[in-house]
């Protein structure tokens, strides 16, 4: 296999992986807690940002840049989306399901508007430009390059895999299954499903967050376009794809949908005149959106999804 | 304080409160936070935009002056009404309804209303492209209307006709048997069944009015400011907003927290300055989730 | 007397393969009082729920009037004739009283649609002094009249109530099984489910005793109410006989 191919799919199974990761703090809320989060894209935008922030070297005219290490950046990107997650999740978790929702897509909207606006920190529209990249040593190399990041990256999703798994099988996690389940049994055993809520919003919010960061040190800039409600969208079409509930297939659901939007990124590129794209590419959406309605009417439990989750909804009282 | 803040606060807060009674009927009826709803708006506007193009083409599209309303956009804008509330029944019958019938939980056809509102928002896109459109050229002066506020003849004819929608829809809640028969759903739908009311008909009532009111926000903002195709998604975060603050399910709740919501933004545009607007919805609902979660005029849930 | 109301074989519930109601046959014939008792959980309600259109049907059939209804939708079985009135949630409680009849008045058609809300308040005066009253103010007793009175104003020919006197005071027990009495007075067939056993069989001329979905019992009232294994068969330890 030639070189140039290789180090592509390097990358391209880089990228997948930092959805992967996103999609496993998305997991850990909706499929084993079952707590409604639309603004994905808010949490991974705050954990990219705070890397950035911490991380970049020192410019004039921008607060920030305190040039620290990529791992204390990774660190507190995960600190700052746990934050933000306990925050949005006490106002909203003690209401209704979709009022979260609804929490949760109005954060992403204020992150991105914060993003697009403190300029003197976030540096505005344009984002932030020269985030340290790992191995940047190896950068005259694409490939050496890009299989080194690929190995972090790696390495990182397994890391939070294996914590996820067994935090999942841990007593913890069966308290979280068991509200799930039947929340006022698992009330009557003195279990507060606020407070596990709670708790596993957090996590979730804090994986986002590394997320964010992971991905920011791996392209090396950000700006707020890239963390619109389409990132949002995105990493739920994974989640369902791949069945939720699981944490194999939040992993298998990113690459595959990875793997579909950049098929058919690269299909419009190759099919249509450079100046029919940017139209092309809202239909590439439209087809992506209608296939994500389409697995919820057809195959609700994912194409890949893990059997005998099924969950009953708790029967009527019967008298 | 500048005083045209309450023009520019009421005048958005109208547009803000037709998409929002919308959002809260569709919520106490069918009991889910319908994502797709500003596309509605969009859909609306994109629609009557055509249609007045069509009926512009036939009479002429001369302007009622003083506004820059032609007898084409108002033939259009009745048409506009139908065909969005149709879109609303259509995305119903294709999506929602398939998803009520299995059993789906809330969750799952909120998220199924969140693929539909990319995927309708992406196709007007593709259909009319990002750059913004609009009903007119005619250029509006605003003139003083008193206590140093100025407004456009076309803001005005916006206040009232919002205001009579607003009535309208209030009347038919309280004074007709499909009115009678929505309230009757939104508060026990299995007892409404057995008291011989055909759910599924006033589901796609709802929907139909839904969209007719979310079609007259989007003209209303087409008129004002200019049509494009995340108008109405834009507009979501306040629609919600408006929603729960004025108490889900009340239609002068939704007409009322629109207006505040409309206010607020108003405000906040020239205190802190407008590249912040949207933020302001998000203070709004967050402080009404801890506040008070039922709204100003909702019932205990 | 011809068949009004028959269940052949019924099984009901809330999610296949887990059936509440498991293979119920009983036929009413028309202007008959059958009470339907059991102990907690034989599933009376859910079969009540059933033969209203509120719970799915998965096998057997129902025929209301000769006609066969197993599968058409609730709202169209009181257009027919057959009203339920539920056991709990039974009134909309948001509305006022004038606007509960309205709602139900809708399956009449026009012209017949005041007269019916009168006949209704002149039945319950009580109901008729105040008919702007939000629902939800009233007394238990009131709701339940409020509750009957919504049903009667579609001019049924067959009533089902889910436990009428769950909840109210013996005082108001009496009331609700006299105000049954009249209704079935006036021709109109009436199937009850109740706990109160005494009182149900006092007022009804038969009775089915249902216990784990099933049917145990099915005899006239006098019967039942001298069976010496009435006890044991709400305790669900007599053998299944019929």
């Amino acid at each position: 296999m030639d070189a140039a191919l290789l180090a592509y799919l390097a990358f391209f199974m880089s990228v997948a992986l930092t959805y992967a990761v996103m999609c496993l703090g998305l997991n850990v809320q909706w499929g084993l807690t079952g707590v409604f989060n639309v603004g994905v894209a808010g949490f991974v935008l705050a954990g990219a940002y705070t890397s950035a922030i911490l991380t970049t070297p020192p410019v004039d005219g921008r607060i920030g840049g305190f040039g620290m290490p990529v791992a204390v950046g990774w660190f507190a990107a995960a600190l700052v989306g746990a934050a933000l997650s306990l925050f949005v999740g006490a106002v909203t978790l003690r209401l209704r399901a979709d009022y979260l929702a609804i929490a949760t897509f109005g954060f992403a909207v204020v992150m991105h508007l914060a993003a697009l606006n403190l300029e003197p920190l976030t540096g505005g529209p344009f984002g932030i430009t020269f985030i340290p990249r790992p191995f940047a040593d190896f950068a005259g190399d694409q490939l050496t390059f890009g299989l080194y990041n690929l190995l972090l990256l790696a390495a990182a999703t397994a890391g939070v895999f294996i914590v996820l798994e067994r935090l999942a099988r841990s007593p913890w996690g069966r308290v979280l299954r068991a509200i799930r389940e039947d929340e006022d049994a698992a009330r009557s055993l003195g279990k507060d499903p606020l407070v596990f809520r709670l708790q596993a919003f957090a996590l979730g919010g804090a994986v986002m967050g590394f997320a964010g960061a992971l991905s920011a040190h791996f392209i090396g800039f950000i700006a707020p376009q890239n963390y619109l409600p389409i990132l949002t969208f995105q990493v739920w079409a994974m989640l369902i794809v791949g069945g939720s509930g699981s944490n194999v297939g939040a992993v298998v659901g990113a690459i595959v949908v990875w793997g579909i939007w950049a098929a058919s990124g690269a299909a419009v590129n190759a099919l249509f005149p450079p100046d029919a794209q940017a139209r092309a590419a809202s239909l590439q959406i439209v087809l992506i959106g209608v296939s994500l309605c389409l697995v919820l009417l057809l195959r609700p439990r994912g194409l890949i999804g893990p059997k005998g989750v099924v969950r009953r909804r708790p029967s009527q009282k019967e008298g | 304080m500048n005083p045209q803040a309450l023009v520019d606060g009421l005048v958005a807060g109208s547009m803000i409160g037709l998409g929002a009674i919308g959002v809260t009927l569709t919520y106490a009826i069918l009991r889910f936070a319908n994502f797709a709803h500003g596309e509605f708006v969009t859909s609306g506007a994109y629609l009557t935009l055509v249609m007045a193009g069509a009926f512009a083409a036939v009479i002429g599209g001369a302007p009622l002056l003083p506004l820059s309303v032609s007898w084409a956009l108002l033939l259009a804008f009745v048409a506009g009404l139908l065909a969005t509330g149709l879109v609303a029944i259509l995305l119903d019958l294709t999506l929602f309804r398939p998803l009520r019938r299995r059993g789906a939980t809330i969750i799952i056809t909120v998220i199924a209303s969140f693929g539909a509102s990319l995927a309708i928002r992406s196709l007007i896109e593709f259909i009319f492209t990002a750059s913004p459109r609009y009903f007119s050229r005619e250029l509006q002066i605003a003139t003083p209307i008193g206590g140093g506020m100025r407004a456009t003849p076309d803001q005005v004819a916006v206040l009232i006709a919002t205001a009579a929608l607003v009535i309208a829809v209030h009347m038919m809640l309280t004074r007709t048997d499909i009115g009678r028969a929505m309230r009757a759903v939104a508060e026990n739908p299995a007892l409404a069944r057995v008291a011989g009311i055909d759910v599924e008909r006033v589901v796609r009532v709802t929907w139909l009015l839904g969209g007719a009111l979310a079609c007259a926000g989007g003209v209303a903002a087409g008129l004002l400011v200019q049509i494009r195709p995340t108008m109405g998604f834009d507009l979501l975060l306040p629609l919600f907003a408006a929603a729960i603050l004025g108490g889900i399910g009340s239609v002068p709740g939704a007409m009322l927290g629109g207006l505040l919501v409309g206010l607020c933004e108003a405000m906040a545009a020239q205190t802190v300055g407008a590249e912040w607007r949207a933020a302001v919805s998000f203070l709004v609902l967050i402080l009404v989730l801890i506040l008070r979660p039922r709204g100003i005029l909702g019932r205990r849930a | 007397m011809s068949a009004h109301l028959a269940a052949t074989d019924l099984t009901a519930g809330y999610e296949r393969g887990l059936p509440i109601v498991r293979g119920v046959s009983l036929t009413v014939s028309r202007g008959e009082t059958l009470a339907i008792l059991g102990p907690n959980g034989a599933g009376k309600s859910t079969f009540a729920k059933a033969l209203a259109g509120l719970v799915p049907i998965f096998s057997g059939r129902v025929i209301f009037g000769g006609d066969d209804v197993t599968h058409s939708p609730a709202h169209t079985r009181v257009g027919e004739g057959l009203a339920f009135v539920p056991q709990t949630e039974n009134i909309f409680a948001t509305l006022t009283i004038a606007e509960n009849l309205k709602i139900a008045s809708t399956v009449l058609p026009r012209p017949a649609r005041k007269d019916a809300i009168s006949a209704v308040f002149e039945r319950f005066p009580d109901l008729g002094s105040r008919p702007n009253e939000i629902a939800g103010r009233l007394s238990g007793g009131q709701r339940q009249m409020l509750a009957v009175g919504r049903a009667l104003v579609a001019d049924p020919q067959l009533i089902i109530l889910d436990e009428p006197s769950a909840g109210l005071s013996p005082r108001l027990v009496g009331e609700v099984f006299d105000g049954l009495a009249a209704i079935a007075g006036s021709g109109v067939t009436v199937v009850l489910v109740e706990q109160n056993v005494a009182a149900a069989l006092d007022f009804a001329q038969r009775a089915v005793v249902l216990a784990e979905g099933t049917v145990r019992r099915d005899a006239p009232s006098a019967v039942l109410r001298d069976s010496e294994d009435l006890g044991a068969l709400f305790l669900g330890t007599a053998p299944e006989a019929a």
